[in-house]
């Protein structure tokens, strides 16, 4: 490996690097600095691993799948180019397929999500109150279960990752209008999964005037 | 119920609503009150809507991964990080950077002066033997 010279061991330091664009870390990863692979390592791993936690409902799979994920990206960044998708997309992106695969391959599409979160949640000392607002969220989680996947995701991105509707629809290849409309639809879904009316309807699309 | 398109955006008012709401609970900033008398909805139904955000907002928490796991899969990735001089001089506290290049700074400041202390009686040295010979 060829040794950097003081004046290149300065412009690599390791605390620029957190000050760096997303974009200019993978030119640096592309380069084959490891180093600004794993300050983008550090900026997303949290995220990608709640995001596959949820979908799969355990933490097992979800450490063996963003293990996956990353070293993924790693072995594909040369050919990852930014054109409209960011990198965090794009890890998105090798995160769906993934886990779509893992689904497939285990033939249990309808996975218990957040079982271990609600089982901890659930075993604490809970006042009645408690006790309650843990059944009504329980009984949220397992209607997002009966959702599409395509919901679920959505679902997912917005608030356990807190994206905006403009990013969801750059993941999704769907504009933020599309995302907007979608959301709107699923949250319909939701509401008579909820209320029980969701078995007789095929989904609460019915209760709109567009299709989408 | 039946909407009608925005005219501007071609979103539904009730579309429109959700994403507010949802980012008025997101942020806690907003008043929820007020997206409801902006787009004019039935209040029952708006009520329902904000229910459901309020519920999904509490219910889907982010998750984080052992610290151990995040760290070990790094080091698969990565490996050990590049340790070169600078690095590890970024990395120590900043009090003990600025005593490193003090005395960094003292070091070279008195090799120079010893060097131009020789260099001065070099010369001078030089100056009166020539005199010397001179006379």
């Amino acid at each position: 490996m060829k040794k950097l010279s003081l004046r290149e061991q300065w412009a690599k330091r390791p605390k620029s690097l957190k000050r760096l664009e997303d974009t200019e870390l993978v030119d640096l990863a592309k380069a084959g600095s490891k180093d600004a692979f794993g300050e983008l390592y550090e900026r997303y791993v949290e995220r990608i691993y709640s995001y596959i936690y949820y979908r799969t409902g355990n933490h097992h799979d979800a450490e063996d799948l963003t293990a996956r994920v990353f070293f993924r990206a790693m072995a594909h960044i040369e050919s990852y180019t930014e054109r409209g998708v960011p990198f965090q997309a794009w890890l998105y992106r090798i995160a769906h397929n993934l886990i779509a695969n893992w689904h497939r391959d285990r033939g249990r599409r309808k996975i218990i999500a957040l079982d271990e979160f609600l089982a901890a949640s659930l075993k604490s000392d809970a006042p009645d109150q408690q006790a309650e607002e843990n059944e009504e969220r329980e009984a949220l989680l397992a209607a997002i279960r009966r959702l599409p996947e395509e919901r679920q995701q959505l679902l997912l991105l917005k608030f356990v990752e807190r994206l905006s509707n403009a990013e969801i629809g750059q993941l999704m290849n769907r504009t933020e209008g599309a995302i907007k409309s979608l959301y709107h639809r699923t949250l319909i879904a939701l509401r008579d999964e909820l209320t029980g009316s969701g078995s007789q309807r095929a989904s609460g699309d019915s209760l709109n005037t567009r299709k989408g | 119920m039946t909407y009608t398109p925005n005219n501007t955006s071609g979103e539904l008012p009730i579309e429109q609503f959700v994403a507010n709401v949802t980012d008025a609970v997101q942020s806690g900033k907003q008043s929820i009150a007020y997206f409801v008398e902006k787009y004019a909805l039935d209040p029952e139904e708006a009520a329902q809507f904000v229910q459901m955000i309020r519920l999904l907002a509490s219910a889907l928490v982010p998750v984080k991964p052992n610290k151990e796991f995040t760290n070990q899969l790094k080091h698969d990735l990565i490996g050990e990080p590049e340790r070169t001089l600078v690095a590890r001089l970024t990395q120590l506290p900043p009090r003990v950077q600025i005593a490193a290049i003090a005395a960094l700074g003292a070091g070279l400041w008195l090799l120079a002066r010893r060097r131009y202390a020789a260099l001065v009686e070099e010369v001078e040295g030089d100056g009166s033997a020539e005199i010397a010979a001179a006379r």
